[in-house]
């Protein structure tokens, strides 16, 4: 069963935002503030409750924007499924997307929909930059140079890997493109972004804004993330691994994604199968022969290593 | 917009501002967004001609106290009248230019609850954008592991962390030191945070706080102000900073810096001989006092050049 709480405004609004959450109550007030505190305020809220445990009803219920609306879900389905079910609702001409844990800049419908506006109507998806916050640390990504060498035909592999482009916060779609590229597969855990872009690549074109348009917050559960990355880059060497039929490159680089990341939170020999593969598709891949190894040493000490690595990178 | 609630708010925030009617909304929105919710928004309206009070009469958010333009005060005049007003217990501060982020007063009025009376002053990180690389503008911490905690002082003497959007400040302690030294042009608030740091203890989140997007013609990056700011503090605190001569010996070396970049040749040479006697065994006080005896051309080649390199460092990050 799902209960949806309608909404009081009349006119169809310019832009309808989409938040997926689960059992996020703590961060999602934040993540909503910061959507209602946009200097654009021609838009829709859509809350999608992906059947949570915690607060989130009460919090939700004790929002009096008559820009929110609010899907209650009885089961629990994903974010992909979530993201769907508020498409299936929306009445903008233009469609964002909003993650519990991130928050929006206040500027980021503004310059996005004035983006989309301005490259005319053979443009049906705009991205931009955003400032990711790890730990002491502060990067901007997806800026212009980023945008430039962004091509999803290269695979993940070959392109920067802070997949800025990747992330639907990061998002601003014409609506009527989903008719041409479908919704998101439901089937995926994590890269149902990814795989919904490349769909959108093959059916539109892009327009960059190169200001901060969010902030992420990185960091804890890396693990589960990884996991899931894994068996959705199975998942998607599987629909649509003709693209890099003759990539061994970009076919050893996704094999290498799922290995390591199995080899480093499952235990062995899981993952090692595909590290094999990814060496002998591109035995000029070091990361692949480290990880290969690594797997032989087990997986704590890995762990442990990768970790300290990332200290290193982190301090300088 | 008129109605003032009875009780006092917890923080004041102080927002002037003149001729920014197309960045405005994003500096308000900002603060009206902040998950803490008890403070009032006084913004200063000095004399601008752009519709900037049209602009803040369709806010309808009753935390919002708006001054009209009476004449124009410049920047530190107009964020004073709106202390004048201020009712809060802590003062806030807000650039027509910056963003906050969500959470900003809430982790420094938590913090500052935390810590009690002792502290009159909590910092944060802020983040500055230039179109590029971020740069983190941090307060120096005793005990960087913790990500809080008191500032070290002497690290925070020679740096100028001391930004006013990244900090709030005790609204009594603001006006027993008397507020801000109108003389300074670019960095009246590290100057008053100088002065605060006499008296009171400084304490700091690692957290970053507000967002600005300072462009390179920005007040506080204009080598003329930073020149004359740091030549006013040599000259007004030149006795307290002689007693940690590595803290004077940077500011010193700022002076030089300044100085050459305007063309300054023979004030630069004398400050950056200066820095080098202080604290010799800071490489870079020799290769800018080497440099500068080869002329002001060398000295400024040099700065350039460290600039380009700490740029680039930060787009490898």
């Amino acid at each position: 069963m799902t209960e949806v709480r309608p909404s009081t405004a009349a006119r169809a609004p310019t832009v309808s935002v989409i938040i997926p959450t689960r059992n996020r109550a703590a961060l999602l007030a934040r993540s909503i503030d910061s959507v209602l505190a946009q200097t654009f305020r021609d838009f829709e809220l859509i809350v999608v409750n992906d059947a949570s445990t915690d607060q989130t009803r009460e919090l939700l219920a004790g929002i009096a924007d008559p820009r929110l609306r609010v899907i209650h879900r009885e089961q629990n389905r994903g974010a992909a499924a979530a993201r769907n079910a508020g498409i299936g609702i929306a009445r903008g001409e233009f469609l964002a997307f909003q993650d519990d844990d991130d928050y929006w800049l206040a500027q980021k419908l503004e310059k996005q929909v004035a983006a989309l506006r301005a490259a005319g109507p053979e443009v049906g998806w705009c991205v931009g930059g955003y400032i990711v916050l790890e730990g002491s640390s502060a990067f901007y990504a997806g800026g212009e140079r980023y945008f430039r060498n962004m091509d999803y035909s290269k695979g993940l592999g070959e392109t920067a890997p802070d997949w800025s482009l990747v992330a639907t916060p990061n998002w601003l779609l014409r609506r009527s493109v989903l008719e041409r590229s479908g919704l998101f597969d439901e089937r995926m855990r994590s890269w149902d972004d990814w795989e919904l872009g490349l769909r959108l690549d093959q059916v539109t074109r892009r327009v960059h804004v190169d200001l901060p348009l969010f902030v992420q917050h990185r960091g804890g559960g890396m693990m589960r993330a990884e996991l899931a990355r894994a068996s959705d880059m199975r998942f998607i060497m599987d629909k649509h691994g003709a693209t890099w039929a003759r990539h061994r490159k970009v076919q050893a680089a996704h094999w290498y994604i799922v290995g390591r990341a199995e080899s480093l939170y499952t235990p062995a020999p899981a993952g090692r199968a595909e590290l094999w593969r990814s060496v002998r598709l591109d035995p000029t891949r070091a990361m692949a022969w480290a990880a290969l190894g690594l797997s032989y040493l087990g997986a704590d000490f890995t762990r442990r290593l990768t970790e300290r690595v990332r200290r290193y990178k982190q301090a300088w | 917009m008129s109605a003032i609630p009875a009780a006092s708010p917890q923080v004041s925030v102080i927002l002037p501002t003149y001729n920014r009617a197309h960045l405005l909304p994003r500096a308000v929105a900002s603060v009206l967004g902040q998950s803490f919710r008890d403070f009032e928004l006084i913004v200063v309206d000095d004399g601008s001609k752009d519709g900037t009070a049209e602009l803040m009469r369709g806010y309808d958010d009753p935390r919002i106290v708006f001054l009209p333009p009476e004449r124009n005060l410049g920047d530190a005049g107009a964020r004073m009248r709106g202390i004048a007003r201020a009712r809060g217990e802590w003062l806030a501060f807000q650039d027509s230019d910056d963003e906050w982020l969500p959470d900003r007063l809430r982790l420094q009025m938590d913090y500052a609850a935390a810590l009690g009376p002792d502290f009159a002053l909590i910092g944060g990180t802020l983040l500055r954008y230039v179109g590029g690389p971020i740069e983190r503008i941090v307060w120096p911490l005793a005990e960087p592991a913790a990500g809080r905690g008191e500032v070290d002082r002497r690290r925070f003497v020679a740096g100028f962390c001391a930004y006013l959007q990244s900090l709030i400040v005790r609204r009594a302690v603001y006006e027993e030191l008397g507020g801000f030294d109108t003389r300074l042009k670019a960095r009246s608030d590290f100057e008053f945070c100088l002065r605060l740091s006499q008296r009171y203890r400084i304490a700091a989140v690692s957290e970053a706080v507000a967002l600005s997007y300072e462009t390179p013609e920005g007040i506080s990056l204009r080598a003329d102000y930073r020149f004359a700011d740091i030549d006013h503090v040599l000259a007004k605190h030149g006795a307290s900073l002689a007693q940690d001569p590595r803290a004077h010996a940077h500011y010193y070396y700022q002076h030089a810096r300044a100085a050459f970049e305007l063309g300054r040749d023979g004030v630069g040479r004398a400050s950056s001989l200066k820095a080098l006697r202080l604290d010799p065994r800071r490489p870079y006080h020799w290769a800018l006092a080497l440099a500068g005896a080869f002329g002001g051309k060398a000295a400024w080649r040099l700065i350039r050049a460290n600039q380009r390199l700490k740029n680039k460092g930060r787009h490898a990050a």
